[in-house]
């Protein structure tokens, strides 16, 4: 390009350009990245077809001359969100979900982690699962196979989590403890469950343990998605909370045992308070990991917010528009990791105060 | 608070504690028989006898690596010695946790790092033993708190996080923590490495104020002046022997 045209260019790594070697490197940089921009844009905005006139046919979204089809999404919205879940109940679906952002706002507005904030989590985990499972207070029954999109996504991640952060817990002070047989067993399980992708363990809790325990015993599948996912989250996790605890001074132990406290309570309330709050960036950084990799329950048969997405395109008349239903879901799940990593910096902040 | 004042509320402490100072029918806070401590092959503490009358107060000087500090940590159980035995107000410390965990209640201590805990406010660092082994309620164990703070002078600081508050601050809090627990003998090791002349001074004070009340001191330093002015017995160490 026109930068080939100034023999100075060759000094570029010395950063002391000349104005024209200055523009001319822009324009490089620059004029690729406007022009796909503009390619965007006039898929995604100017060309692109955003409600269906009234009356008209998925097919107006066919012709070779249309940008994005969003009318797709106004469409398909429904089933992307809640998936098979029954329309004339998924008002429930959608009060599930909201149910989330109570906990979410009491994390953002506390001033720091307390028992009630972890309390807020639980419940709003138990009763979306009472919302859309029916059964009680008059509410007709769903079963799970019918359930999925966004709730089953917020369910799984966070019923998950919360079950496997004490396991975590539990596994990293297993790891450190002076009985050789629970030091073993802690480090066989978090060895073993990191050394297996996850999508092995689901296959294997969906395939296999049908075939091993007695029928009586076999929980249900979903059951035994979340109790699969606890599991494996929970052998990471223990790894960030070991990081924590061992990033301790020793002297805490020892001002805490000279002050008389016990080693279980040395570690309760010395140890653990300060190793789960050094341990809170990479905490959120499990999560949002696992969050993400909700989307392999679609492989036992199971819908979360991904696999609704999916079959939202395999529906005739919708064929083809995949590339801006995947926008929109990667749209929800951008949206989602950024509010739980505010809700992770917060968190930080609240600590730092109380950090040496 | 001048230097001046300070120094003759010393001098006035100093009287009324020696006039009190009488309590040697008492039986001896600190016994140590032939203790013995080697790490791997090195001996840092060779046949060490010591006698510490309730109620006085020891300083133990010398060079870096010479055990001073092994000898305190000894005292309390953080390191266990290898052979003779250690008595600390009648409880003898030897391998057996419970005896440990009881000697404990009554020997207070002051880290050279302190080791305050960051997660908790001044105040909170100071009320946790108290409440939790100690058996006080959250108000009592406050108020006994707040009565050590403010005789420190950091009552102010109460409220505040340790990271919050200055060397000196951070030394009376840890003073005041290890004193929440009532100890019979208060450890001390190398409290003045970190702190300025005036701040010395004032934890001297400190120190001669919370004396007394058959409380033994036992202090492990490399300051030789502030040995002179708080102890009433100094000793040397050396190479892990005691003089």
């Amino acid at each position: 390009m026109s930068a080939s045209r100034d023999p100075r260019e060759r000094c570029f790594e010395s950063a002391v350009l000349t104005r024209p070697a200055r523009i001319a490197a822009g324009a490089v940089v620059c004029v690729p990245i406007l022009y796909a921009a503009w390619r965007i844009a006039r898929w995604a905005l100017i060309d692109a077809i955003w409600v269906l006139p009234p009356g008209a046919t998925p097919d107006v979204c066919h012709v070779a001359s249309a940008g994005a089809c969003w009318a797709v999404i106004g469409e398909r919205g429904r089933f992307i969100l809640f998936g098979a879940y029954p329309s004339a109940e998924q008002w429930r679906a959608a009060v599930a979900c909201l149910l989330f952002a109570g906990p979410f706002v009491l994390t953002l507005a506390r001033a720091a982690w307390t028992p009630a904030v972890a309390a807020s989590w639980i419940a709003a985990q138990v009763s979306a699962a009472a919302l859309l499972s029916g059964g009680v207070a008059g509410l007709r029954e769903i079963p799970i196979d019918l359930w999925g999109g966004l709730p089953v996504t917020l369910l799984l991640s966070t019923a998950s989590f919360t079950l496997a952060l004490p396991v975590a817990i539990a596994l990293a002070l297993g790891r450190r403890s002076a009985l050789p047989a629970i030091r073993g067993l802690s480090a066989a399980w978090i060895e073993a469950v990191r050394g297996v992708p996850l999508i092995t363990l689901l296959f294997m809790a969906s395939v296999l343990a049908p075939l091993c325990l007695p029928p009586a015993f076999v929980p249900d599948k979903a059951l035994r998605t979340l109790a699969t996912y606890a599991i494996v989250i929970a052998a990471y996790q223990a790894e960030v909370v070991g990081a924590g605890i061992d990033g301790l001074p020793f002297g805490q132990r020892e001002a805490a045992a000279a002050l008389g406290l016990s080693p279980a309570r040395a570690t309760a309330l010395i140890v653990l308070p300060q190793a789960l709050r050094a341990a809170l960036p990479a905490t959120i950084n499990t999560f949002i990991g696992f969050f993400k990799d909700t989307t392999l329950i679609m492989i036992v048969g199971l819908f979360d917010l991904l696999g609704a997405a999916h079959a939202a395109t395999g529906d005739g008349r919708w064929a083809g528009f995949g590339v801006e239903v995947y926008a929109f879901v990667a749209l929800v799940y951008g949206a989602l990791c950024y509010l739980i990593s505010r809700c992770g910096a917060r968190l930080e902040r609240a600590g730092a105060g109380a950090r040496a | 608070m001048t230097a001046a004042a300070i120094a003759g509320r010393t001098r006035d402490q100093e009287n009324a504690i020696l006039t009190k100072d009488s309590c040697a029918p008492l039986p001896p806070a600190i016994e140590m028989r032939h203790v013995n401590k080697w790490y791997g092959r090195y001996h840092a503490l060779c046949d060490v006898d010591l006698d510490v009358r309730c109620g006085e107060r020891v300083a133990i000087c010398g060079p870096s690596g010479s055990g001073k500090s092994t000898l305190i940590r000894c005292l309390n159980g953080l390191e266990a010695h290898q052979s003779g035995t250690i008595c600390v107000e009648g409880q003898p410390v030897d391998g057996n946790p419970r005896r440990i965990q009881a000697a404990r209640r009554r020997i207070g201590m002051v880290f050279q790092h302190l080791y305050l805990f960051p997660h908790l406010t001044a105040l909170e660092n100071c009320t946790l033993a108290p409440v939790r082994v100690g058996g006080l309620t959250q108000a009592e164990a406050t108020d006994l708190a707040l009565h050590y703070l403010n005789q420190l002078k950091a009552a102010d600081q109460a409220r505040k996080y340790p990271s919050a508050l200055s060397g000196g601050q951070q030394q009376r809090v840890a003073i005041a923590r290890a004193l929440t627990m009532s100890p019979k003998v208060l450890l001390l090791d190398e409290p003045t490495s970190a702190l300025d002349p005036g701040t010395v001074e004032d934890v001297l004070a400190m120190l001669h104020a919370i004396a007394g009340d058959g409380r033994t001191i036992v202090c492990v330093t490399h300051d030789m002046a502030f040995a002179r002015d708080l102890a009433n017995r100094i000793l040397v160490m050396n190479a892990g022997t005691l003089k």
